[in-house]
């Protein structure tokens, strides 16, 4: 079976994920429009249909959100099973959309803890030490592994993750995807768990104050257990997402507003 | 300082938006030329004074040292912090204190900014629906593109126009809020965050199979409550996951499924 794009095709689509992964980034869809643009030039050459095309661009142009160095991978593998699904392989559109979403969030969380908050930090304090006393040779160091080594790894996780979706295509069981997913998603929540302990902070000054008495309100709660109301935040959100139909941008507005009143209130 | 070394500010600065696409996008600005170390030498050359720049530099550089980007919020926003704090400390020869003390409260406004504009931009990508359903591939790409127009004037005209102003009308601003929108600024700073992260669990967590929320409120203990570092919780997170997959699905592997796997590179996301 002959592909229909050529290496040309993907290696466009690879530099453009690399520059517009981000544009028009979002809380609504966050990097949705661009994983479209990514993709719409090879996919206009797998779907001649006009009405094909028309589908195909509208099921990229949903929410998608994920660490972008490690999650390049991701746009590449949806391309490889574009490519099934306009073959007619044994792909369904589920199963795109599918490996699509279930890839993202763990991603993201594998991707913020090895690329954000490993490697970067680990370059940057390199940097740090090298330029320490003047020398310009931190700040080059720094150039070429904080900026130039991620732009590869970007271009290559997808050229690699275009091969790995088409490998997959007469490999990928709804058995095969539930493992993956399961796998990947337990590491990801995992992960996603510690990095959220160690950014969100919920703090409270509300202490009561009864003569000599002074009962400070954030010694309670750390007695119960320390950051639990970043947990109970952030589960909170997540209930809110799934069961009440909260967007991100409610959920940014009701927050910012009782930010606001707790802190006039002396609460926060 | 001169029109034309804040316009410079400004433009440098813009590239420094986690937005902006032209350098190789979020890799060759936001996370390349824009960083404190990087930008900060640049403006030192700018000034004549390198030894000022690289010093400046670092010293931002290390107080931002180990914040991650997680769902697009930063607690705190390096753009103000380096292209309002640390120029006007270059310029003025402030040194490293007056870097500092100018970059708090101003990252701090460069959420709010961030905020914005992460609102704002929902605009596009309805643009981009309306193209896609009437498979026009140029209207998708024209919308990422406009995109860049409100972001490019604003970023631009805040940095120059601070640095053309100086550092004591900058102080001056800082002065004038009060002392509670900062401090309701640097909770929201880390408050925010859960915002991306809550919406990364809805996607991980799927209907059905809520109990997985679980591996979520063990990370979060364990970082917490121990010594832990991120790297030894991913390595941990590894094994859990083994753990559970042989436990879960270990019987039907050994019915054929595992040589499949293994002999296509399909296997790559495993474990």
């Amino acid at each position: 079976m002959t592909s229909k794009l050529t290496k040309k095709d993907i290696q466009g689509a690879a530099w453009t994920n690399v520059f517009f992964h981000h544009c028009a980034q979002n809380y609504e869809r966050m990097m949705g429009l661009a994983f479209a643009h990514t993709l719409c030039k090879p996919l206009e050459k797998l779907y001649p249909e006009k009405e094909d095309y028309k589908l195909a661009l509208q099921r990229h142009m949903n929410f998608y959100n994920t660490e972008p160095t490690l999650g390049s991978l991701i746009p590449g593998v949806v391309l490889g099973l574009e490519e099934g699904l306009s073959n007619k392989a044994d792909v369904t559109e589920e199963i795109v959309l599918s490996t699509k979403t279930a890839l993202m969030g763990p991603f993201a969380g594998i991707g913020d803890s090895l690329i954000g908050a490993t490697y970067m930090s680990i370059v940057a304090s390199i940097a740090i030490g090298l330029s320490d006393g003047g020398s310009l040779i931190g700040v080059i160091f720094f150039l070429l592994f904080h900026a130039g080594v991620p732009i590869f790894l970007k271009y290559w996780l997808f050229m690699k993750g275009y091969e790995l979706g088409l490998n997959a295509l007469n490999l990928i069981t709804p058995k095969i995807t539930e493992i993956v997913t399961t796998s990947l998603g337990i590491i990801g929540l995992v992960t996603v768990g510690g990095i959220t302990a160690s950014t969100v902070r919920v703090p409270v000054a509300y202490e009561y104050v009864s003569g000599e008495l002074v009962i400070s309100l954030q010694n309670i709660l750390d007695r119960i257990m320390p950051g639990v109301l970043s947990l109970v935040l952030t589960l909170g959100l997540w209930w809110m997402y799934t069961r009440k139909g909260w967007s991100a941008i409610k959920a940014l507005i009701i927050l910012l507003v009782a930010v606001i009143v707790l802190v006039y209130l002396g609460i926060m | 300082m001169e029109l034309w070394q804040a316009l410079i500010i400004g433009l440098i600065g813009y590239f420094g938006v986690n937005r902006t696409p032209w350098l190789f996008g979020q890799s060759g600005g936001f996370n390349g030329i824009a960083q404190p170390i990087v930008a900060c030498t640049i403006m030192g050359f700018m000034f004549g004074n390198v030894q000022e720049g690289i010093a400046v530099g670092i010293a931002l550089q290390a107080m931002y040292l180990g914040v991650i980007q997680p769902g697009g919020a930063l607690p705190s926003d390096r753009g103000f912090a380096t292209f309002i704090g640390g120029s006007l400390a270059i310029a003025s020869g402030g040194g490293v204190e007056a870097a500092i003390a100018l970059a708090v409260p101003l990252g701090l406004l460069g959420v709010a900014l961030f905020q914005f504009f992460m609102t704002f931009n929902a605009y596009f990508p309805h643009m981009g629906d309306r193209a896609a359903a009437n498979g026009d591939k140029n209207g998708i790409i024209k919308a990422q593109y406009l995109s860049q127009v409100p972001t490019f004037i604003v970023y631009v005209l805040i940095y120059t126009l601070a640095n053309y102003l100086g550092v004591d009308f900058v102080r001056a601003m800082l002065d004038v809020l009060p002392a509670q929108i900062i401090k309701a600024l640097s909770i929201m700073g880390r408050i925010l965050p859960a915002v991306g992260f809550a919406m990364l669990l809805k996607y991980i967590v799927v209907r059905g199979r809520e109990w997985m929320i679980g591996f979520f409120v063990m990370g979060f203990v364990l970082l917490m409550n121990t010594s832990f570092n991120i790297i030894s919780l991913t390595l941990f997170g590894i094994g859990v996951s083994i753990l559970f997959v042989v436990a879960r699905y270990g019987a039907e592997l050994k019915g054929g499924l595992v040589g499949n796997v293994s002999n296509n590179g399909g296997d790559d996301y495993d474990e």
